[in-house]
C-alpha cells in the first residue's frame, strides 16, 4: 500500500484567475501496490491535476508520497520512477515507434540486453512488431496507444500512471484496447493508477476505485 | 536551469543596465537643443505611424480579397519584402526611386514603406481570426462591405488598430537608420542626436543623458504594447464580404519600390565605380569584414535561441521576455562602446554581440516562444520517463527545432550583412560593405550604392543559406 498525504493544491491562487476557485484537498489517499486502482470522476473533478501532481509536473509542497519506505514526493519527477501513458499518448513525433520505446529504456538506463528481451516480450503481448519502424506521427490511434504503453512499461516503473488512455479511441477500438492494456499489465506485475471518468473502464480494469469530486475524495 | 534563463536575461538586458550604471554622468543638452529635435521625433513618428496603418488597413482589405490559396500566399509574403531585406536596401531603393531630397518627407516615406506591409499582414490576420465567422454570418444575411467594416470590424478592432499604431509608432520613434541617412541637417531624430554626441562632439556625457531620455520614452510605449492573451476563433480564410481588390494594388506599392528601385541605376554603376579612386584597394577587407559579422550574428543567435530552448522559460521569466523591447541600434551600440573600448577586429565581433542583442528579443516573442511552448508537453513526458534535463534536450527538444533555430540564425545573419547603423556607432572607419555603401548613398552616388546593395543581398543570401542548410542537413540525417 501506498499512502498520499496532504494533495492541498489552490489553483485561483497559482493561476492568478479571481474567476477560478479549483482547490484540490487530499489529506489523505491509499493507493493499493497490486493491481489496478482506479480514480473516477467526471470531467472538471480534478482527475488530471492529481495525475499531475503525483508526477511531480505541478509544485505541491507539502504532499508527501510514501512507497515502501520511500517518499516518492520529496524525489524529482525522473527519479520516482514512474510509467506514465497520457490522454493524447504524446509520442515524440520525431521519432519512430522502437525509438520511442528506446528513449525511455536509456533514460532508466537500463542494460542493453535486458532491454531486448523486454522489447521482445512488449511485442508479443502488445502486437508491436508491424509499427516499430515507423515515425509515430504515421501511427494509427490504437498503434500509438501500444506503443506509448510499452514506452512507459519498458523502464519498470515502481507504479504505472495511466490518464484517460482509452479516450483518444473509436468506441469499436476500446474493448480491444482494454482487454490488451489488461493482459500486459497483468503480466507486467506492476501497480496501476488509471484516471477515468468512463464506467466502462472501471468494469474492464480496476480492482480499486475511488470516487474525486470538486478536488475532493470522496 | 533558472539561473541560466535569468542571465540570458540580464544578457539581453545589458545595454539598460549599461546605461544605468553611468547613470552618474548623465547630462542633458540644454532644453533649447533636444525639445525640438524631440518634437521632431514624435512627429515624424507619428505621421509614419497613421499613414502606415492607413495603408496597411487598406492593404488588408486587399489581402482579404484573394480567394485562391497560392495568391494569398504569394502575396503575404511580397507584401513583406521590405522587412526581409535589410533596412539599407529599402533606403537606397527609395531613394532611387523618389529623389526629393532629405527631410521628414523622406523620413516617413522610408518608414511607410517599411511598415505598410507588416501592418496589413497582421490587421489581415486578426479580421480573419476574429471576425471570419462573423462576415461570413453577415455576407449570408446579405450585409453590404460598407456596414459591416463600420458597424463591425472598425468597432472590434479599434483597441486592436490603436495597439499596432502604437507598435509603429514606438519602432519609428526608436528608428536610427532610415533618419541618419535620410534626416539632414535640418531634420535631426533623438537617435540620430545620441550618435552625433557620440562620434562628432564626442561628448558622451550628453549622449548617456540623451540615451536614458529616449530609453524611457521607449520603455514607456512598450509597456503599453505588452503582449495580450486573447481569444482566437475559427479561421477564415476568405472573406469576400471585407475584401476589397483595389486594396491590393495599394499593398503592393512599398514591395515594388523596394524590388524596382534596387534595379534602377544599375547601368550606371559600373561607370560610377570606377571613377571612385581607391575603391578596388579595400574589397577583400570590406567582404571579409561583412562575413565575420554576419557569421559571429548567426552563431551567437543560434546559441542564445538554443539556451532559451534548454531552460524553457516559464512564469515571470517568460512573461518578462516576452514583455521585452530590444534598445535601438544608437543604445545597444553606445552600451557596448561604453563598456569594451578596443577595436580592431574585435569591432567586427562587438557588431556581431550588438546585432544579436537586438535581433534575438525580437525572434522571442515572435517565433521562438511559440516553438518552445509546442514542446512543453513533450518534455514533460520525457521526464516522468527518467530523462535528464540534457538528454531531453538533445533527444526530443533539439531535433525538432533545429531546423527553425539554424533558418532564424541565418536570417539574422542575412540582416547583418545590410547592418551599418550599429556598424556606424561602434567603428571607428569603414569595416564593412554596408558602411562603405552608406558612405556612397550618403555622398549621392545612388549607382555605387545600389551595386554594392546587390552584393550585398548575394552575400546575405549565402551566408544564410549556410546555416539554413546546415539545419537542413541535420534535420534530414535525423530522420532517416
Amino acid at each position: 500500500m501506498s499512502t498520499v498525504r496532504d494533495l492541498v493544491r489552490d489553483y485561483s491562487i497559482s493561476s492568478g484567475d479571481s474567476n477560478g476557485d479549483f482547490k484540490l484537498e487530499i489529506p489523505l489517499w491509499e493507493i493499493s501496490d497490486s493491481g489496478v486502482t482506479a480514480l473516477w470522476g467526471p470531467s472538471g473533478a480534478g482527475k488530471t491535476s492529481v495525475f499531475r501532481c503525483l508526477l511531480g509536473l505541478e509544485e505541491v509542497p507539502e504532499m508527501k508520497w510514501e512507497y515502501q519506505g520511500a517518499d516518492l514526493a520529496s524525489l524529482p519527477t525522473p527519479e520516482r520512477r514512474l510509467g506514465v501513458v497520457f490522454q493524447n499518448y504524446e509520442l515524440f513525433p520525431h521519432m519512430t515507434a522502437a525509438e520511442n520505446i528506446l528513449f525511455a529504456a536509456q533514460s532508466r538506463k537500463i542494460p542493453v540486453e535486458e532491454f531486448k528481451a523486454r522489447m521482445k516480450e512488449l511485442a508479443a503481448s502488445l502486437q508491436l512488431e508491424s509499427c516499430f519502424d515507423r515515425r509515430a506521427s504515421l501511427l494509427s490511434g490504437g498503434e500509438r496507444q501500444r506503443v506509448a504503453l510499452a514506452r512507459a512499461l519498458i523502464g519498470k516503473p515502481r507504479i504505472l500512471l495511466l490518464d484517460e488512455p482509452f479516450a483518444a479511441l473509436d468506441s469499436d477500438l476500446r474493448k480491444e484496447a482494454r482487454a490488451l492494456v489488461k493482459s500486459a499489465i497483468t503480466s507486467a506485475g506492476i501497480p496501476t493508477l488509471l484516471i477515468t471518468h468512463d464506467r466502462e473502464d472501471l468494469d474492464a480494469l480496476a480492482n480499486h476505485v475511488r470516487e474525486i469530486r470538486n478536488g475532493k475524495l470522496i | 536551469m533558472k539561473a541560466l534563463g535569468w542571465s540570458v536575461l540580464l544578457l539581453l538586458l545589458t545595454p539598460f543596465i549599461i546605461l544605468v550604471c553611468y547613470a552618474k554622468a548623465w547630462s542633458v543638452p540644454s532644453p533649447s537643443i533636444y525639445l525640438p529635435v524631440l518634437a521632431f521625433t514624435v512627429l515624424q513618428a507619428g505621421v509614419s505611424a497613421i499613414l502606415s496603418l492607413v495603408l496597411g488597413v487598406v492593404g488588408a482589405l486587399g489581402l482579404l480579397s484573394l480567394t485562391d490559396g497560392k495568391a494569398q500566399k504569394f502575396a503575404r509574403l511580397f507584401v513583406l519584402v521590405p522587412n526581409v531585406v535589410p533596412t539599407l536596401m529599402v533606403i537606397l531603393a527609395s531613394m532611387n526611386v523618389w529623389q526629393a531630397g532629405r527631410g521628414l518627407g523622406a523620413i516617413v516615406f522610408v518608414h511607410v514603406i517599411l511598415n505598410a506591409g507588416l501592418v496589413a499582414t497582421v490587421v489581415a490576420g486578426l479580421i480573419s481570426s476574429k471576425l471570419g465567422s462573423m462576415a461570413e454570418l453577415a455576407h449570408v444575411e446579405g450585409a453590404s462591405r460598407t456596414r459591416f467594416l463600420s458597424k463591425v470590424v472598425i468597432p472590434l478592432l479599434r483597441n486592436d488598430l490603436l495597439r499596432i499604431g502604437l507598435f509603429v509608432f514606438t519602432l519609428c520613434m526608436a528608428s536610427f537608420a532610415v533618419p541618419l541617412v535620410l534626416g539632414g541637417s535640418r531634420a535631426t531624430t533623438m537617435e540620430v542626436l545620441i550618435y552625433e554626441r557620440i562620434r562628432l562632439s564626442l561628448d558622451w556625457s550628453q549622449a548617456l543623458g540623451l540615451a536614458g531620455l529616449q530609453t524611457m520614452v521607449v520603455l514607456i510605449l512598450a509597456w503599453f504594447l505588452r503582449s495580450h492573451n486573447e481569444e482566437q476563433m475559427r479561421n477564415v480564410s476568405s472573406l469576400p464580404l471585407v475584401g476589397w481588390a483595389p486594396g491590393l494594388h495599394a499593398i503592393f506599392f512599398p514591395s515594388m519600390i523596394v524590388v524596382f528601385g534596387l534595379m534602377m541605376r544599375l547601368p550606371q554603376a559600373y561607370t560610377e565605380m570606377k571613377s571612385i579612386s581607391g575603391f578596388a584597394g579595400d574589397w577583400s577587407r570590406l567582404v571579409l569584414g561583412s562575413f565575420i559579422v554576419s557569421f559571429v550574428t548567426g552563431l551567437l543567435t543560434a546559441f542564445l535561441l538554443l539556451i532559451l530552448l534548454y531552460v524553457r522559460p516559464q512564469g515571470t521569466l517568460r512573461r518578462l521576455l516576452l514583455g521585452y523591447v530590444a534598445p535601438s541600434s544608437v543604445l545597444v551600440g553606445f552600451s557596448i562602446l561604453l563598456l569594451w573600448r578596443t577595436g580592431g577586429v574585435a569591432s567586427l565581433v562587438k557588431i556581431a554581440i550588438g546585432l544579436t542583442l537586438i535581433t534575438v528579443p525580437a525572434f522571442y516573442r515572435l517565433y521562438w516562444d511559440a516553438t518552445i511552448s509546442s514542446l512543453t508537453t513533450q518534455a514533460s513526458v520525457a521526464r516522468t520517463l527518467g530523462a535528464s534535463t540534457w538528454k531531453t534536450m538533445w533527444s526530443i527538444l533539439v531535433p525538432q527545432t533545429w531546423e527553425q533555430c539554424m533558418f532564424l540564425a541565418g536570417l539574422a545573419a542575412f540582416w547583418a550583412w545590410g547592418d551599418f547603423a550599429l556598424s556606424a556607432v561602434i567603428g571607428e572607419n569603414t569595416l564593412t560593405l554596408a558602411m562603405l555603401t552608406h558612405a556612397l548613398a550618403s555622398s549621392y552616388r545612388l549607382a555605387s550604392a545600389t551595386a554594392l546593395a546587390w552584393i550585398l543581398i548575394l552575400g546575405g543570401s549565402l551566408t544564410f543559406l549556410i546555416f539554413w542548410g546546415a539545419g537542413r542537413v541535420y534535420s534530414t540525417r535525423s530522420r532517416s
